[in-house]
């Protein structure tokens, strides 16, 4: 505003400007990558490309969900659980063993449909909870997730369904089958965030959803439907995990969590809420798989591998902060 | 001005109040208020904090209900339950605060919640930017309506709240205080934008604490004092001391009443020196700022916006750094 306090502000702002381009992640992944491959037996080769490829899918189609919440300023650690729930529903329908559709050629679809009604439902409850009860969304999944996962192991008498039909089974390990799949979810999600009224509710409800209330966002509404958005992705990734695991399991999926929230973090979503992309969450998505694929290949232990991923993840949350103090100073 | 407001004549008015009354646990807030605001008129509201000129707006921009009274809208009951009742009845509100969303472009905040649709939830980009970029034209902002308002300044972005008032064809806009971070440039925009309002026909009810703007600016000048009307009238009745003293209820001459500070004479000065700040400089903020503080005194700190006044309070209490200098203080 005057002279004193702008020189203050504008190497700050550019400052943010380098953190906050888009293919920042994108740039460090082909530097990741020429920087490891050399030294990385294996981690150029066409095997291990359709490796990454095929364990990115789940992951990218989870953090499309996670993306849509964050943007709404929430979050959803319950996704893991409903990745076992859905699948545990799944096997139920269509096992060829004892499953309530055995062996009938309806079996498939039905049991696809179910899974990603019973997703649909597990958001629903968190929608609600969020919403109209006003609980913290951290407490509300924190809980949803420990209920849902229990609930899926109670199911089960903690025992994994086998017998999965063979058309199920294809979307597991036909590339042209769960390729097309993720892209339809990511082209349909970037859409609907940067193009439709709910997506750009979603940015307006992250950022102040008192201001959007006053401007007449139907509030509720709106956030209510991210997180059915996030537990229906979580089916849709149960698919794809399920047929390639080749059996329904209660614990299915239960290590991913810190992958998906680190993933669309890396990617520049904002825990703070009102910023994100379909994108840049298929950046940080890369980035992580890179991460993961190029360590397990030159054979670190689990835990070594594990206090890099969570160094990466910290380091991006921390320059997430950075960024929303600068933001906030600029204006 | 449009087909919707044909030449009205001047013994009906646009917006009429009556009797409003409001008590919020039990205080009585309003206690019977009467306005009335023809078509191409400014009223100006002016009252002193708490005099409840922000509670009668409120009132009429459907954020509160009144326990008592009506408004009549051309002589039609007009009861908003909501802020979107006020708004598709033709009353558009420019909070104090701005109610925009900095990570949405500057067209997306007009639109938020009337967003031009290519079919289905689907928003039609093309003509939401065509539409934008007419009504930035009409306040004289020259800006890509892409843009984000976070890269706007604090005048802009004033003048893209107007722009959104504008947006919903109002019969009747309400600033409040819209002057209070804008530099006098930026104030004479906004000014001169008000003027061509209102040759097209709208009316305006504007509030503010700078009196000189509310005479240059106003056709008519109602004052609140303690939830009631204390005079009412054009704006050849008023001076800037007649409107203070209806504000305080007082005589111009009683206003700063003469006080003696206590202990003055009893106590050596610098001896009761509780706080001394000697040289504070930080670069672009302050610089060397010096000054004591002593026992029963207020002292006051005075200066433009973005002198540094909030800056070296923040300074004070610690929340900022400074690079030299000394803050002391008494035990």
């Amino acid at each position: 505003m005057t002279a004193t306090s702008d020189p203050g502000a504008r190497p700050a702002n550019k400052f943010a400007a380098v953190f906050a381009s888009e293919y920042l992640v994108l740039g460090l992944c082909v530097f990741y990558f020429l920087a490891f491959a050399p030294f990385t037996e294996g981690f150029a080769s066409r095997g291990n490309f359709s490796n990454i490829l095929i364990t990115l899918l789940p992951l990218f189609i989870l953090a499309i969900g996670q993306t849509v919440v964050l943007i709404t300023a929430g979050i959803d650690l319950s996704m893991t659980s409903t990745i076992a729930l859905t699948s545990v529903v799944g096997g139920m329908v269509m096992s060829g063993e004892n499953g309530w559709l055995s062996n009938n050629p309806t079996a498939m679809p039905v049991a696809i449909i179910a899974m990603l009604v019973v997703g649909a439902l597990v958001g629903l409850l968190n929608g609600f909870a969020v919403t109209v009860l006003r609980m913290p969304a951290f407490i509300v999944t924190l809980t949803t997730m420990m209920f849902v996962g229990g609930f899926a192991v109670w199911l089960t008498k903690s025992k994994n369904i086998g017998g999965l039909p063979e058309s199920f089974l294809a979307i597991g390990n036909q590339l042209w089958l769960a390729l097309p799949l993720t892209l339809t979810v990511a082209i349909v999600a970037h859409v609907m965030l940067s193009r439709s009224l709910f997506g750009r509710w979603l940015y307006a409800v992250g950022h102040n959803s008192r201001t959007a209330y006053v401007s007449g966002v139907p509030v509720t509404g709106v956030t209510c439907s991210a997180y059915v958005v996030s537990g229906v992705c979580a089916a849709l990734a149960s698919v794809l995990l399920t047929a390639d695991a080749q059996t329904a399991s209660p614990v299915l999926g239960r290590n991913m969590l810190l992958d998906v929230i680190g993933a669309t973090v890396i990617g520049g979503t904002s825990l703070f809420g009102g910023k994100g992309k379909v994108l840049w969450t298929f950046f940080g998505v890369l980035f992580l798989k890179l991460i993961d694929n190029s360590l397990n290949l030159r054979n670190l232990a689990d835990w070594d591998i594990r206090i890099v991923k969570g160094g990466v993840i910290l380091v991006a949350a921390m320059l997430d902060a950075l960024r929303n103090r600068l933001a906030v100073r600029g204006s | 001005m449009d087909s919707r407001n044909p030449q009205q004549p001047k013994d009906t008015p646009l917006l009429e109040l009556r009797g409003i009354e409001k008590s919020f646990f039990g205080v009585r807030v309003l206690k019977g208020v009467d306005v009335r605001v023809d078509a191409a008129q400014i009223v100006g509201l002016v009252g002193e904090n708490g005099a409840g000129k922000s509670t009668l707006m409120n009132i009429l921009g459907g954020n509160l209900q009144p326990d008592r009274g009506v408004m009549l809208l051309n002589e039609e009951p007009f009861e908003p339950r909501h802020p979107t009742d006020a708004k598709r009845l033709g009353i558009a509100f420019v909070h104090q605060e701005l109610n925009l969303f900095p990570n949405l472009s500057i067209a997306e905040n007009i639109f938020l919640t009337s967003f031009p649709r290519a079919g289905g939830p689907f928003i039609a980009r093309r003509q939401l930017h065509v539409k934008a970029a007419e009504l930035l034209r009409e306040v004289g902002l020259e800006i890509s309506p892409i843009a984000l308002v976070e890269d706007l300044s604090a005048g802009e972005r004033q003048l893209v709240e107007i722009a959104r008032a504008l947006s919903v064809s109002p019969r009747l806009i309400i600033l409040d205080e819209p002057t209070t971070s804008l530099s006098t440039r930026e104030t004479a925009t906004l000014f001169a934008l008000m003027n061509r309002l209102r040759e097209r026909g709208l009316a305006m009810i504007y509030i503010s604490h700078i009196l000189g703007d509310v005479l240059r600016l106003c056709d008519e000048i109602v004052v609140l004092r303690d939830g009631e009307v204390v005079g009412n009238g054009l704006r050849a009745e008023f001076t800037a001391e007649r409107m203070i003293s209806l504000m305080v209820g007082r005589e111009l001459d009683q206003l700063y009443p003469h006080r003696t500070r206590p202990d003055q004479t009893t106590e050596n000065s610098k001896a009761a020196a509780l706080l001394e700040v000697r040289g504070i400089t930080q670069p672009h903020i302050v610089r060397d700022v010096s000054f004591t503080l002593n026992r029963g005194e207020v002292l006051g700190i005075s200066g433009l916006m973005g002198a540094g006044r909030s800056e070296l309070a923040r300074i004070l209490f610690g929340l900022d750094p400074y690079e030299s200098g000394e803050i002391l203080r008494s035990a």
